[in-house]
């Protein structure tokens, strides 16, 4: 009751204030409400035109209400039984089979990878809209056997401004002959009746024959092509198995060679290590040898060294001596000699035998001086004799030493020689050993290359292809049978359902008829586009919020600045006893009032205005056309959500301003 | 509630209807009371003593000047007595109940039922007419409709407007708006009406008829009145004036006739 009264209280205040309140603001208010909601409506309704677009095009297009494919084969045969039992079942208003028939479709030197549909013209009618998109030409007859109908995707028809065109041919019009290149290879002509045009990227990009067309053509000649094919990829195998074992028996005439090479190779390995054993035991005699002529050089070496040593003495200790004392004596001689010679010199002439005595003896003086000088200079040549054999006794036994060393290292080498021969017989007999192990190898090698020989060529005789005349039998017999299996067959199945059945009813009727195929709905299909969607409702909410962000904001400052004007007069309501409920109750009850004027005027702009510009004007996106469409679901959201954002953006300062003491609201500051 | 109804038929009895029947508060129970009341409030860094241990008592059918010079505490003390203030000391009775303690919302209620306040300045609510200022509170209390704006009519015939109801605030003179919010104030039938200073944004010809106004609504009808004023002249409006000086009562004399 008490509640009652406030808010009676605050929807006359917020009715009063809005009707007599200033106009300028509360105009502005409502536009920026209209901005947001439309702002905030557009994208939603972007996203849900293009799934519409999207699927209206895959339903009418491509896959109809429901599409059956066959299950792990390529195609459904027996086909119309099958679509006897299709159409009659409940909820089915028409299905058509399609069969895909050729790969590529060209004209002069130009060619396009396109799957060429063979269709039931009136059926096909029934179930697509295509039929109805003709942009030149007519439509197909059912008993049309040379005609074709092209997309635009694939005739391009002139008409450069198509996203499409720079893919296609071009320059293909109604009339006009291109070759089609139909699945078993072949490639015959057609005459284009028409170029349809659904402007949907994915359908545009189609080809279409009648089944009449395709049966003329594709029919025996292909099978019994295709068994041929068959006949000689027969051929090509059990030749390559041949040449196979023709291989293996050379591997295995190879493998023997190698068994056999390795076999003398084992023995040259046997004898090596024999003989590297005696030459092992060689030498280490010759090491023993080397040893022995080592110790002898080195005594040798030793006398040498105590001969020379002993010359040294003898020349230091006699030589040197004696020739002093030879000279000494030669020097003493040859003084007496002197003397007598004076002697003789001054013996008076008076005095004859005297002085002929003195005469003799100064000769007989001279003379032993002059023997003595001889002995002298005897000696000394004997000291120098002495002094050469004492040098020729050093260089002897430098060079007894230098033999010796040699013997020593030749010694050492022969040790040396003699492990080595020892490891290298070692190594020869583990070679002799690897070598045995390897025959081993080598025998089992060519005996598994002898099996592998043999068992090629009995599979040679084993997949030998049928004879030339069962073949022709086969042939003969296909050639013969007038209805080949790939007529009547379909790639898959479209159904078109009544307007008030559901797929999934249809689905469940048809359910007798799932042994070996899928049912596919668009629903499967349009998860393509997904990604995409997904995009746009991620930028949607980002939008979404800074909308009704920007929406909260400019309320939140108009309610403050208006609270801010009127704090003296809330003052006074609060004074004469005006419940703070009613007055923060009656901002609340106005920026909601302000919301909804501004989103029912932003609902009728939107649809109204915008939704009918953007059909006469679509939005092209790589998927086609696509115009806005209203979820009523996201309109009600976003009118919820713009209601309860102005009434908090509104709540907060109110709230505020209430809070204040009556005194600072009235006098204060 | 049949409390409030009953003190509610004290004013039904001020403009005549089938609804007779009512008591009039009588006897010693004074309309209003302070009993030392003090306010203190701060001033940047300086302690202003507004009011100190005032004391009084309005008998129901008075009609009592508050007079003082500027800064006195005269509308400070009209604060305290409208309940739009609370005192730091002291206690305020309404009809013999104490209020000083209550809750804002309590003091709230008080102030729509049984207190009646005109202040100073026009204090008027722009987006609505004159008829409609005057029944706002009674709306606030749940009065229908019907019932608000023949009250309001009433009023407005009785503070000589009965011929504006329709104007805006905005489209009446200073001294009309002075009435449309005496009679705003009188729409709840309040023990009291308090008026600070109702004259002194006015002309002295508008300021004369506000008086009339106030002298006539007490002497016919009994309304009690609280005023201030910081003019000597106002005083002989009054039957009682009480002098306040630094916040203290400086004189309560009964008023020449």
């Amino acid at each position: 009751m008490i509640a009652f009264r406030r808010l009676r209280v605050a929807v006359f205040l917020a009715l009063r204030s809005l009707a007599r309140g200033n106009a300028g603001v509360t105009a502005m208010s409502v536009s920026m409400m209209t901005a947001v909601f439309v702002s905030v409506m557009f994208l939603p309704s972007l996203i849900a035109g293009a799934t519409t677009g999207v699927t209206s095009q895959l339903v009418g297009t491509l896959t109809g209400d429901l599409s059956i494919t066959p299950d792990g084969q390529p195609s459904l045969a027996d086909a119309s039984a099958y679509l006897e039992q299709v159409r009659a079942a409940e909820g089915v208003a028409a299905a058509t089979g399609i069969r895909r028939v050729g790969t590529q479709v060209g004209r002069g030197g130009d060619t396009l990878a396109v799957g060429v549909d063979a269709i039931d013209p009136e059926s096909y009618a029934e179930v697509f809209t295509t039929p109805q998109h003709l942009l030149e030409g007519e439509y197909l007859r059912p008993d049309d056997t040379d005609g074709i109908l092209l997309g635009i995707g694939v005739a391009g028809a002139d008409e450069t401004t198509r996203r499409t065109y720079s893919s296609s041919l071009k320059t293909v019009h109604a009339g006009d002959s291109v070759d089609v290149t139909l699945s078993g290879g072949e490639t015959h002509t057609f005459v284009v009746r028409g170029v349809y045009e659904n402007g949907f990227p994915l359908s545009d990009q189609g080809a279409f024959i009648t089944v009449a067309a395709a049966d003329s053509r594709v029919s025996d000649t292909q099978v019994s092509a295709e068994i041929r094919k068959a006949f000689d990829a027969l051929d090509e195998i059990s030749a390559a198995v041949g040449d196979a074992a023709d291989s293996a028996g050379e591997l295995a005439g190879g493998a023997d060679a190698l068994a056999s090479a390795v076999g003398s190779l084992d023995a040259s390995a046997t004898r090596l290590a024999s003989g590297a054993w005696s030459s092992a035991s060689g030498a280490t005699d010759l090491r023993d040898m080397a040893s022995s002529l080592a110790s002898s050089a080195a005594a040798a070496a030793r006398a040498g060294k105590d001969l020379s040593r002993a010359l040294d003495s003898a020349g230091t200790s006699v030589a040197q001596p004696a020739v002093a004392a030879a000279s000494a004596s030669a020097a003493t001689a040859g003084d007496v000699a002197e003397d007598a010679a004076a002697l003789v010199a001054d013996c008076p002439p008076a005095q004859p035998a005297y002085c002929g005595s003195v005469a003799r003896h100064a000769a007989l003086t001279q003379d032993a001086a002059t023997a003595a000088a001889t002995s002298a200079k005897g000696t000394r040549a004997l000291a120098d004799s002495l002094a050469e054999a004492a040098v020729s006794a050093h260089t002897l036994a430098g060079s007894l030493g230098s033999l010796s060393a040699g013997a020593a290292s030749l010694a050492d080498g022969a040790a040396q020689v003699a492990r080595g021969s020892t490891d290298v017989a070692n190594g020869a007999a583990s070679l002799a050993d690897s070598t045995d192990t390897l025959l081993g190898e080598a025998e089992r090698v060519a005996a598994a290359a002898h099996d592998l020989a043999d068992a090629l060529q009995t599979s040679t005789k084993d997949s030998a292809a049928p004879d030339q005349a069962s073949r022709d039998d086969v042939l003969a017999r296909l050639d013969s049978t007038p209805s080949a299996p790939s007529k009547d067959s379909v790639t898959r199945i479209v159904i078109r359902t009544d307007l008030v059945a559901d797929a999934a009813v249809v689905e469940d009727e048809l359910e007798p008829l799932r042994a070996g195929v899928q049912f596919l709905s668009p629903a499967d299909l349009s998860s393509m586009i997904q990604d995409q969607l997904d995009t746009f409702t991620l930028i949607d909410n980002i939008m979404r919020v800074m909308s009704l962000l920007v929406a909260a904001i400019t309320v939140l400052i108009i309610t403050y600045v208006d609270l801010t004007n009127r704090r003296r007069q809330i003052g006074i309501e609060r004074a004469i006893g005006i419940r703070s409920a009613s007055i923060v109750g009656s901002y609340v009850i106005r920026s909601v009032i302000t919301a909804a004027v501004g989103t029912v005027v932003g609902w009728l702009l939107f649809r109204f205005v915008l939704v009918p510009v953007v059909e006469q004007h679509p939005f092209q996106f790589p998927s086609g056309p696509v115009v806005l469409e209203i979820v009523p679901q996201v309109t009600r959201s976003n009118v919820v959500i713009l209601l309860v954002v102005a009434a908090l953006a509104a709540l907060l300062p109110a709230v505020r301003t209430v809070r204040m003491r009556i005194l600072d609201a009235i006098w204060g500051a | 509630m049949t409390d409030r109804i009953d003190k509610v038929s004290v004013v039904t009895d001020l403009f005549p209807g089938p609804e007779q029947a009512f008591e009039v508060p009588q006897g010693p129970v004074p309309a209003i009371s302070a009993e030392s009341v003090s306010k203190a409030y701060r001033l940047g860094s300086v302690r202003v003593q507004a009011l100190d241990a005032v004391s009084l008592a309005v008998v129901p059918g008075e009609m009592v000047c508050i007079m003082g010079k500027s800064g006195s505490g005269k509308s400070t003390l009209l604060r305290q007595l409208g309940l739009i203030d609370l005192p730091s000391d002291g206690r305020i009775h309404l009809e013999g109940r104490e209020v000083t303690r209550l809750p804002e919302s309590r003091r709230a209620a008080l102030r729509l039922e049984r207190l009646g306040y005109v202040f100073q300045e026009y204090a008027l609510i722009a987006s609505l007419t004159a008829e409609e200022n005057v029944y706002l509170p009674a709306k606030m209390l749940g009065r229908r409709r019907r019932e608000c704006r023949v009250r309001a009519a009433q009023l407005l015939e009785q503070v000589g407007l009965g011929d504006r109801m329709g104007h805006r605030p905005k489209e009446l003179s200073g001294g009309e708006q002075q009435r449309v919010a005496i009679a705003r104030a009188l729409v709840n039938a309040p023990a009291i009406l308090f008026a600070d200073e109702p004259t002194a944004n006015l002309d002295s010809i508008s300021g004369r008829t506000v008086m009339e106004t106030l002298t006539q609504l007490n002497r016919d009808l009994g309304v009690t009145v609280v005023f201030v004023s910081h003019d000597p002249d106002d005083r002989h409006w009054a039957t009682r004036q009480i002098t306040l000086r630094d916040g203290r009562v400086e004189g309560d004399d009964e008023a020449p006739p």
